[in-house]
């Protein structure tokens, strides 16, 4: 028959042996993590992006804007307008929102939709012309956008308040301008 | 009277053969002591069929009660009627069979594999009845040929229905065959889902001509009059149905029909005073425009458009459904369509298959509303074959255009009389005119490409990748290849990237759109394409679309099975952007927020690896890739792959236009 007393030593024992292993299992566990995190590679960030302020202004959208027709492209230059940071894409990286006039801008440009057709970064595709950089005097832009002329749909300011409007402007004011296609030997023809 | 629970076990064995579908000729055994226990015996036992004889047994209620002979095989002197379709077929110069295997073409499909040798045509298989006919479409435009396809009665036609419907829309020839067991009276259980009494019935309103032929007297007809009546302009899909019967059914080689060897008719041209006409008129205009859409049929297309642009100094706007005119070309006016058509003073329609929309905008609007391109004055002629053929149920003709002359005839065959007649009419000076307007032509379009390169420099090193900077990469790569756009679907050419910055010159290198815009046309008409390339050695490109690719991505593992190289070049963009558009344009119409346009359309949540899904069905892969730096040397990579003869996938995760 066993004692209390020997029962409480065992207990004992048995507690301090416990003890030592969980401490043993946390700390490789912890050992482990460390080495896990050290040799973990950080997030592959996208390349960086054009940092050249625009010289140019867009005209407003024509109609049949929709169709692939390089005579629409923007003519004439003017000095950029806004003082919006440069931004390194349409998408912000860092995990904080960008709270600055482009920043905002961008978020607004991809929930409005206006990618859709003038592309992630306002460059301009075959359903939209381009945007930005330089774009139009912002009240042709708001103008415009309220009351479209060509096949782009309304937006009103109940859909796009004006305080958005320009948060947008701002954004695609902001795109960096291209390098020169001179530099881009994959564009010479 | 109660049933007798004591069958002969013979009979037994019979009914369990007959129930695996190994005798077509006979669907329900009973022994006579079964049916005299059920008081339907025959009045006298008939004979088993003699198998010297190979007769099916006639469906009479004697008939019916007739067993399986001991051994049921085609006689030595005999021939079964689908070896002799396969004659027929190879008479015609079928390279290709492609074919989702089913039991109405059994038949068939044994005499194309052990009679035929599996040698033209070879079967392809395929994963679903609308790739197999996409990838017909396909291997047309690169071929110039049809490519027969085989498809299983009533499900394997609607499968291939929308495909179908593509093609017709596109007038390119698909000549295809499907089974039925026309008599109800040997039908296999599964075989009545299957039979249908007209079975070409549900796609007769976008197909030129089908028949059920009942002989095989009357196959060997209908099978060269489907193939001329496909090829000959308008082209469309053909259908004939092969009875199952016909198909196994033996047939004394002493009396087997004749093939016919009917030449395939010419082309249909414009009467002469028409084209004296529309010379007179070209001659005249100041600033005429040649609108092109589906005009080059055949290689000699561009080179005759080439010669008639170059003739009169005209403008070229090539609308991209052939490859109707080298991209750069001075005289090539695409990249400035809508100026051009605005300055012109005489429009040239040739196989536009849409002209109302050519001269005209509609706005889509929630009120739509039109208005000409065009100033006020402009003449204009149209030559098209679409005046040859107009169907009533599907409205693929487009709205009516008031034009000055209209030639229903075949453009391409017209052409060569309508060139001399512009030389005969040209008078000195109006040589000098045509010259002086060429050279001011020439250098818009000039300007029109340097703008071009300009607008592809935006968001060059953005991530995702632009869809021009991905157009540049894939060029540099295959530039200095014989290489081959072989599908693109409206958007999936990259909203026109290529055309503006690559160099097409040659027939092969682009082969146009889906057609009627049935979304899964590109990834197997890619193939198809690659198919006809492969025997030239054409290096095979494809831009190829993610919401496309998952219509039937299978179509990866037949090109991955009959080893058929090609690249395809993802332009994953991860929605259905097109669709994402129209919703976001109804939000607008409705002045509700657009935040939420994007329900419905977008394939994400999970991301679709489309390098895995490739390399499943034993095709190399590459991607996702979002680094535009990454790209070339990916791509460079996958070329190595395809130059070895196979086919290889490159993700690319892309803007979204």
């Amino acid at each position: 028959m066993t004692s209390h007393r020997d029962t409480e030593a065992q207990r004992k024992t048995n507690y301090l042996c416990v003890s030592a292993t969980l401490w043993l299992v946390t700390v490789i566990v912890v050992a482990m993590m460390v080495t896990i995190a050290a040799q973990t590679r950080p997030t592959p960030q996208p390349p960086p992006r054009r940092t050249a302020p625009p010289p140019r202004t867009a005209p407003p959208p024509k109609r049949g804007e929709s169709q692939p027709d390089e005579d629409r492209a923007p003519k004439g230059s003017t000095p950029p307008q806004g003082s919006a940071p440069q931004q390194q894409g349409s998408s912000p990286q860092s995990a904080a929102p960008d709270t600055t006039p482009a920043g905002v801008g961008a978020a607004l440009y991809k929930k409005n939709g206006c990618y859709e057709c003038h592309v992630d970064d306002a460059q301009g595709g075959p359903q939209g012309p381009r945007l930005g950089p330089n774009p139009i005097p912002f009240a042709r832009f708001q103008a415009y956008v309220r009351n479209p002329t060509g096949d782009m749909p309304p937006f009103t300011a109940k859909v796009i308040s004006d305080q958005d409007l320009a948060s947008i402007y701002a954004f695609v004011q902001s795109r960096p301008m291209p390098p020169p296609v001179r530099d881009i030997p994959l564009l010479v023809p | 009277m109660a049933r007798s629970k004591t069958l002969n076990p013979k009979a037994l064995q019979r009914r369990e053969f007959l129930q695996k579908g190994a005798l077509a000729g006979a669907a329900i055994v009973a022994t006579g002591a079964e049916l005299s226990a059920q008081g339907t015996a025959p009045a006298s036992p008939a004979p088993p069929a003699s198998p010297a004889q190979g007769v099916t047994p006639i469906m009479t209620a004697a008939g019916e009660a007739i067993g399986p002979g001991e051994v049921q095989v085609i006689g030595d002197n005999q021939r079964s009627g689908s070896d002799f379709m396969v004659d027929v077929l190879k008479s015609l110069g079928f390279e290709y069979v492609a074919a989702n295997p089913g039991s109405s073409f059994r038949g068939l499909h044994e005499s194309i594999i052990n009679y035929g040798g599996n040698h033209a045509p070879e079967m392809i298989t395929c994963m679903h009845e609308e790739s197999a006919v996409a990838m017909a479409h396909g291997y047309y435009k690169a071929e110039g040929k049809p490519m027969l396809v085989a498809a299983h009665g009533t499900v394997g036609l609607q499968h291939a229905s929308m495909a179908l419907y593509n093609a017709w829309c596109d007038r390119v020839p698909v000549y295809m065959v499907i089974g039925n067991y026309n008599d109800a009276a040997v039908r296999r259980p599964a075989e009545w889902y299957h039979g249908v009494q007209d079975a070409a019935l549900m796609v007769r309103d976008f197909t030129k001509w089908d028949d059920t032929p009942w002989s095989l007297t009357h196959f060997a007809e209908s099978a060269v009059r489907a193939y001329n009546v496909a090829v000959t302009p308008p082209m469309a899909p053909v259908l004939l149905v092969l009875d199952g019967i016909m198909q196994e059914q033996g047939v004394d080689i002493r009396k087997l029909p004749a093939i016919p060897k009917t030449p395939i008719p010419s082309a249909p041209q414009g009467d002469s005073a028409s084209v004296e006409q529309a010379a007179r008129m070209i001659v005249a205009a100041e600033s005429p425009v040649i609108v092109v859409d589906r005009l080059a049929r055949t290689p000699n297309g561009m080179k005759l458009l080439v010669e008639l642009a170059e003739l009169v100094g005209a403008g070229v706007v090539d609308q991209t459904s052939r490859m109707n005119f080298p991209t750069r070309h001075p005289l090539n006016q695409s990249l400035r369509a809508g100026a051009a058509i605005g300055d012109a003073d005489l429009v040239v329609g040739l196989e536009v298959a849409d002209f109302w929309a050519s001269v005209n905008a509609l706005r889509d609007q929630l009120h739509r509303s039109t208005e000409p391109r065009t100033k006020a004055g402009a003449k204009m002629i149209t030559i098209t074959t679409g005046d040859l053929y107009v169907r009533a149920n599907y409205q693929d003709f487009r709205r009516l255009q008031d034009v000055d002359l209209a030639l229903a005839a075949d453009a391409e065959a017209t052409l060569p009389s309508l060139i001399e007649a512009v030389k005969r009419l040209a008078t000195a000076d109006r040589k000098r005119v045509f010259q002086e307007r060429a050279s001011k032509l020439t250098e818009l379009s000039r300007v029109a490409a340097d703008r071009a390169r300009v607008n592809a420099s935006y968001a060059w090193n953005a991530s995702p990748v632009s869809t021009a900077r991905l157009a540049a990469e894939l060029w540099a790569q295959i530039k200095n290849e014989d290489w081959s756009l072989v599908s693109s679907y409206y958007t999936s050419d990259l909203g026109g990237w290529p055309r503006r910055l690559w160099n097409f010159d040659k027939p092969y290198q682009w082969l146009g759109h889906a057609g009627g815009g049935g979304i899964g046309y590109g990834a197997p008409a890619s193939v198809g394409g690659a198919l006809a390339n492969k025997k030239h050695g054409r290096l095979s490109v494809a831009i190829q679309t993610d919401g496309d690719l998952m219509y039937a991505p299978g179509v990866l593992w037949t090109a991955a099975h009959h080893r058929i190289p090609l690249l395809s070049v993802m332009n994953n963009n991860r929605a259905y952007h097109m669709e994402l558009m129209h919703v976001q344009r109804m939000c607008n119409a409705r002045n509700r927020s657009v935040d939420r346009g994007a329900i419905g359309s977008q394939i994400t949540d999970p991301n679709i690896d489309y390098a895995k899904l490739a390399v499943s069905m034993g095709v190399y892969a590459e991607g996702p890739i979002d680094n535009p730096a990454d790209l070339g040397p990916a791509l460079k990579r996958a070329i190595a792959v395809v130059k070895r003869g196979e086919p290889a996938v490159v993700d690319v995760v892309t803007q979204v236009r």
